[in-house]
């Protein structure tokens, strides 16, 4: 499954973990936390990010991502393109 | 001038005339009122606010008035107007000072967007502000005015209005009491000034209780926030104080934010600055002195 996110996400990292991340197509603000924030970057910088399981295992760039936090992603207000 | 400095003549012919112009911190306020028990309340409950005679410019349009006549006859009531029109039902006459605070934080949350507002109780001792942020019936109202009347400065009971720059815009009016919290508080300060009660309203009794002198006095100075506290009120409930994460307390402020759909980006900007620049507890108690105590230390320990 190939994820991408759409333009006009503010990401602000907090001094006690995790991130506020306002979303603006939509208006909503989602608390994400270490785990989604790391996801969430890779996203951003990455453009678009495929995670199938060969991917995962050969490069290890995703390594620090479980299912649990881009299924959590999903589920958010946060505009996410699947 | 003071209102209580003005001629009761005076005062009600600029309440008729609309020349009256009630200056509450950064707001100018137009009050225009022929209703007697209106304007009896509003010179004991804003008795030490600033206010002009002579009309001039404001920022809102409130008025107190008789509805239409045919109203006047099923029952005696009054309406609250917005630059003329009547965003409201009518309510009895009894009600009409409460009335009267309920359209002007109406008002303010509706029409004030170059703040972030959010439903809280502000406070502030030794230069530190203080966000008490709850919903309605978990006791802000009735710890602000325990906290008031024990000499922190109230900056509203209702409303915490944020700038660009992070500063709290105070506000001070008087405090909304409700229900047992108005005999406990009569109980505990007696010399505290409470206005006529306003009975069997959709809140229960509502009693208004007079913002302290020091409060009114200081309403054109901006406070910097240092603690947020999300109170709430048990029956039988230990003292409990715990800390709030930033995240939390960032997600459980929009929950009672007025205007932050609004504001959107800018807003979410100003929540962050909030959050990262403030510590946030909960306090949950049922003894309002165990309260008071918890909030003492919180507010000196915090840099």
């Amino acid at each position: 499954m190939t994820y991408s996110l759409v333009a006009g996400l503010l990401i602000e990292p907090l001094p006690d973990g995790g991130a506020l991340v306002f979303c603006g197509p939509t208006g909503s603000t989602t608390l994400v936390n270490d785990e989604g924030l790391r996801t969430l970057i890779l996203l951003a910088s990455q453009g678009s990010v495929s995670f199938d399981s060969e991917c995962r295992n050969e490069s290890g760039l995703y390594d620090s991502i479980s299912h649990e936090a881009v299924s959590f992603l999903e589920r958010s207000e946060l505009v996410i393109r699947a | 001038m003071k209102l209580s400095d003005c001629l009761d003549s005076d005062l009600k012919r600029a309440l008729l005339s609309g020349c009256l112009r009630l200056h509450l911190g950064a707001l100018s306020l137009k009050v225009t009122s022929s209703v007697p028990e209106f304007i009896a309340a509003f010179s004991l409950l804003y008795a030490d606010h600033p206010v002009s005679l002579e009309g001039g410019a404001f920022d809102f349009d409130l008025g107190i008035r008789p509805p239409s006549v045919w109203r006047r006859w099923v029952r005696r009531s009054v309406t609250f107007e917005f630059a003329g029109d009547a965003p409201f039902q009518p309510m009895e006459v009894g009600h009409a000072h409460a009335l009267f605070e309920w359209g002007l934080n109406w008002a303010i949350a509706s029409y004030c967007h170059n703040q972030l507002i959010i439903h809280s109780a502000v406070l502030e001792r030794n230069d530190r502000g203080v966000l008490l942020a709850a919903a309605s019936g978990s006791g802000k109202s009735t710890l602000s005015a325990e906290l008031m009347l024990r000499g922190w400065r109230l900056l509203s009971d209702e409303l915490a209005m944020i700038d660009e720059e992070l500063n709290l815009m105070p506000l001070a009016r008087p405090v909304s009491l409700k229900n047992s919290s108005i005999d406990l508080i009569r109980l505990r300060h007696p010399l505290a000034d409470i206005g006529p009660l306003a009975r069997d309203t959709h809140k229960g009794t509502v009693g208004l209780l007079k913002a302290s002198v020091d409060s009114i006095e200081q309403n054109r100075v901006a406070v910097v926030p240092k603690l947020i506290v999300f109170p709430k009120w048990t029956a039988d409930s230990p003292l409990r104080v715990v800390p709030v994460g930033a995240g939390q307390a960032a997600m459980r402020l929009i929950d009672q934010a007025f205007n932050y759909s609004i504001l959107g980006a800018e807003g979410f900007k100003r929540l962050v600055n909030l959050v990262r620049n403030t510590e946030a507890w909960e306090i949950e108690y049922s003894s309002l002195d165990e309260a008071r105590d918890a909030l003492d230390a919180l507010v000196d320990e915090c840099g």
